[in-house]
């Protein structure tokens, strides 16, 4: 009895102790697990049915050269602060989501793709049919799932201006990935 | 004869209870220090790709680590630095003699951020009607023996035994 009275009256200590666990952990894995924006890509999906642990870790051992890390984030990761998604340098989205987002979207050269006011803004990463490849997808997908780079991207030089084109190897990866079922 | 006094309070446990509460602090730091340790390797692979399962690791690390050195401090160290300063100041003290007859009751009396004592009922005093014993020196005060106590701010530190033969 005197035990647990003793241990209710020292309750608030316990719980605050988790909460200062969880939260400054978080903090110091945010800050040690980021880089620069000149030497990382970021990817954001809003396709759940996409694995981002196997996708990251499979884009990880393929970075392109200059690039230290490689983020992928479901949208809900912004669910707080929505500056990092509004500045990704690549999205996987459907078709629905990419004509929403059209003004954030970098215009792609060629004819093939989703086109909206006369330019392609994003190109089919998983077609129309069940995808069987199950290397990056948690679940099948039944409808098309569209890739596209963010118009604010540092890494899209053909594309803005900017200072390297890494985002457009990032996305040539990508797409041989989800082709080829990660088998590279 | 002369009556037989009983000191309930010696150096050597104020020197016991410095040692514990040193050894327990020591475990605590060296829990601390290791629970950080792990947390900061873990850290090491926040840009791993399972980097998620290293932040769940350190972050259950952390909870336990601090929980248990929470509960070491709240139930070891604390008591035993309420016990430091009862028994400083029961052999730095200075006593007063109380005489009467002497009964121990079960009533527990628990001091915040101090020692837990037992009421003891005085009877034949018109000064004082009841005093207070160290938890841990109950089972050496013998009530139904004692014929004067020697107390520091109402607090038992030793007894003389009144002697048989009388």
């Amino acid at each position: 009895m005197r035990t647990i009275k003793k241990l209710a009256s020292n309750a608030h200590r316990y719980v605050l102790w988790a909460l200062i666990s969880v939260f400054f952990w978080g903090w110091v894995f945010s800050l040690a697990g980021d880089a620069p924006r000149a030497k990382k890509l970021t990817v954001f999906t809003s396709v759940e049915a996409i694995d981002c642990a196997a996708l990251k870790a499979a884009l990880s051992e393929r970075l392109p050269d200059g690039i230290n890390l490689v983020q992928v984030h479901p949208f809900r990761y912004a669910a707080f602060d929505t500056s990092e998604a509004e500045a990704a340098d690549i999205f996987i989205v459907t078709e629905e989501e990419a004509k929403s987002m059209a003004k954030y979207l970098s215009h792609i050269e060629g004819d093939d793709g989703l086109v909206v006011d006369g330019a392609v803004i994003a190109v089919v990463l998983i077609p129309e049919e069940v995808f069987k490849n199950t290397e990056f997808l948690l679940t099948e997908t039944h409808e098309p799932v569209y890739i596209c780079f963010g118009s604010r991207s540092v890494h899209t030089k053909s594309l803005n201006g900017s200072s390297d084109d890494a985002a457009l190897e990032l996305f040539d990866t990508i797409k041989k990935l989800f082709a080829e079922g990660g088998n590279l | 004869m002369e009556n037989k006094t009983v000191w309930l309070y010696r150096e050597n446990d104020l020197e016991a209870v410095l040692k514990k509460k040193k050894g327990c602090t020591f475990a605590a730091l060296a829990l601390a220090c290791a629970g950080l340790i792990v947390c900061v390797f873990c850290a090491f692979h926040a840009k791993d790709a399972d980097a998620l399962n290293w932040f769940k690791i350190a972050a259950a690390v952390s909870l336990l680590a601090g929980w248990t050195v929470i509960t070491l401090r709240v139930f070891v160290i604390e008591p035993l630095k309420a016990a430091e300063k009862h028994i400083r100041t029961m052999l730095g003290g200075e006593y007063e003699k109380v005489a009467g007859s002497f009964s121990l009751t079960g009533e527990r009396i628990d001091i915040r951020k101090g020692v837990s004592m037992y009421r003891v009922c005085v009877d034949g005093n018109e000064a004082i009607s009841s005093m207070s014993i160290y938890e841990k020196k109950a089972k050496l005060f013998d009530a139904e023996k004692a014929a004067l106590v020697y107390s520091v701010y109402g607090f038992i530190a030793g007894y003389e035994e009144q002697n048989e033969d009388d």
